[in-house]
């Protein structure tokens, strides 16, 4: 498989509450490297595509499919030729497989993410021991290097998030979602409730680390700053559709759709 | 006194109840290590006082067997007793505390040291049948983690206490992975005893009343405490022998003797350590006669 094949592919993806739509027909290419961000009002409806991306929201209509190796019936990689696989036609433990292989989930709330009353060294070796690290010296240098990564200090390694301020929390949640070398990484408005300088280093440490990783990203966001920040292309929603697509500077300085116009007029200009 | 006299049920429990009960030992016994749902049912004795073994071994006891029953090793606690003395009324079954009578073990909390035989039923008494539950509090959860296999959470636990305390802490209770699929709770046994499960010749039961669930290991199964590779299980060990037995390399209970704080450290096998003692005694008596 080559470059030439995205590494996420959204058609038409749908889901609905009841009879109402959270989002309706999206589709998009998502290619390695890329980052994506998923802008718009509260309610838009990012949450919701981003749920449905991450398979934790049923698929009402559409297809996802995902660049991953066929799975060969005990959920283990065989290693080879990779495909774009519909992800509704995989089992439940693949679809595991993938959020401890492949995929993360940075949440809004790091207490959503993080196990609140486990050190932040054994909240970033969780997902090691998952993939079967079984050998706890290997497992805390990588979960040291990590927190120092992402700026932790060493010496917090053994206190638990409930100790930590809301940015150190949301630095330990994307050491979590990186230390086990995924290749697509959901972030649900991941520097909101944050105050503004720590939102801006965090940013930096994302910006960085996904360059350095090469990682894929779909970033959810209502911040139209983070969107400029960090991503390449950006989606803007409004009512569960999306109704603008682009190169992120061309979608912030020439907004085509009325919509887009507003929510980039509505920016206090400095 | 001549109230009507009450006639139980051979066990105590009806025969639906039993076959119930029997139905989830045997599907058990056929899934090493998982955890069978019941519909437990009431005993006279509170949740949380051995109903779940209770319930087991009214299941699997007749008359013709003879019972043992331990409470943290010791077959002369009040728990022990009238356990007992409940079989002995309503299953007409014998009693004992000789380890290598019993053809039923009712435990809490140890392992007899006496090596068990292939015709012996341990069955014990469970208060939380679920490792992964101060882990994951949702049961739905941790039955799908075991459903997929995903045990690298137990591992969380074992990690967390190396961090803490430079080595895996848990004394009680310690996880096992049983024929190599599921992690399962010893119930709460010393560490100490965990190696007395792996290819026991007995059949192992346990039943969990007020959580509802039973699960067992059949004779000859491996069990395997968990470890890191750095950091392997290690069950504890006792410097001193017993002091009135001199046993070694038995699970010591420490004894308070005075107010002025003054211990003594004994076999908690109540039984092991009297016929230790017995045997001691006796052997000096020939010494001395000869």
């Amino acid at each position: 498989m080559n470059d030439e094949t995205p590494l996420l592919s959204v058609t038409g993806a749908s889901h609905r509450y009841g009879e109402r739509y959270g989002c309706r027909d999206v589709s998009f290419d998502l290619w390695p490297g890329e980052v994506l961000a998923v802008v718009g009002e509260s309610g838009s409806g990012k949450s919701t595509l981003l749920g449905m991306l991450a398979q934790r929201l049923a698929l009402d209509e559409g297809s996802i499919r995902y660049r991953t190796a066929q799975p060969n019936g005990t959920g283990e990689k065989p290693g080879s030729a990779e495909d774009l696989l519909d992800l509704s036609t995989l089992s439940e433990r693949e679809i595991r497989r993938l959020w401890r292989t492949d995929w993360g989930f940075v949440h809004q709330n790091a207490a959503d993410g993080l196990r609140m009353h486990v050190s932040a060294g054994g909240n970033v070796g969780e997902p090691l021991m998952a993939n079967g690290w079984r050998h706890f010296g290997q497992i805390r240098a990588e979960a040291e290097e990590w927190l120092r990564r992402v700026e932790i200090p060493t010496d917090r390694m053994n206190d638990a998030p409930t100790l930590f301020s809301g940015g150190m929390r949301q630095r330990v949640q994307v050491a979590r979602n990186l230390v086990f070398g995924p290749r697509l990484v959901f972030m649900d408005e991941p520097t909101s409730g944050l105050d503004v300088s720590v939102q801006a280093r965090l940013l930096d440490l994302i910006r960085s680390l996904v360059s350095e990783l090469g990682l894929a990203v779909v970033i959810v966001t209502h911040d139209l700053a983070v969107a400029r920040l960090i991503s390449h292309r950006t989606l803007v929603m409004k009512d569960g559709a999306v109704i603008e697509s682009g190169l992120t500077d061309r979608v912030l300085d020439d907004p085509q759709a009325a919509y887009t116009q507003l929510l980039v007029s509505s920016i206090l200009q400095g | 006194m001549s109230g009507p006299r009450i006639v139980y049920n051979e066990g105590y429990l009806d025969e639906l109840t039993k076959r119930v009960v029997r139905r989830a030992l045997l599907k058990g016994v056929a899934i090493p290590g998982f955890q069978v749902p019941f519909a437990s049912r009431e005993v006279p004795m509170p949740r949380g006082w051995g109903t779940g073994g209770v319930q087991v071994t009214a299941s699997v006891i007749g008359p013709l067997d003879t019972l043992k029953v331990i409470d943290q090793g010791a077959d002369d606690t009040t728990n022990a007793v009238s356990i007992r003395a409940f079989f002995e009324k309503v299953a007409g079954a014998s009693s004992t505390t000789r380890t290598y009578e019993a053809t039923i073990i009712q435990t809490r909390h140890r392992i007899p040291e006496t090596p068990l035989a292939e015709n012996q039923i341990v069955v014990y008494q469970v208060p939380i049948p679920e490792p992964l539950r101060f882990l994951e509090p949702r049961e739905t959860e941790t039955r799908r983690l075991h459903a997929l296999e995903e045990y690298g959470l137990m591992y969380v636990k074992l990690y967390e206490d190396i961090a803490r305390y430079g080595h895996i802490a848990k004394t009680y209770d310690y996880p096992v992975l049983v024929n190599n699929r599921y992690v399962m709770a010893p119930s709460p046994i010393p560490s100490f005893d965990n190696p007395k499960m792996h290819q026991s010749s007995a059949l192992q039961l346990f039943g969990a009343g007020r959580e509802k669930r039973i699960y067992a290991i059949p004779p000859y199964t491996d069990v395997e405490s968990l470890g890191f590779d750095d950091f392997p299980f290690e069950p504890q060990r006792f410097e001193q022998p017993c002091e009135i037995c001199e046993s070694i390399e038995v699970y010591l209970d420490e004894v308070f003797i005075d107010d002025q704080g003054g211990v003594m450290f004994v076999c908690s096998d109540t039984d092991h350590c009297e016929r230790t003692l017995t045997a001691r005694d006796h052997d000096r008596i020939t010494e001395v006669n000869a």
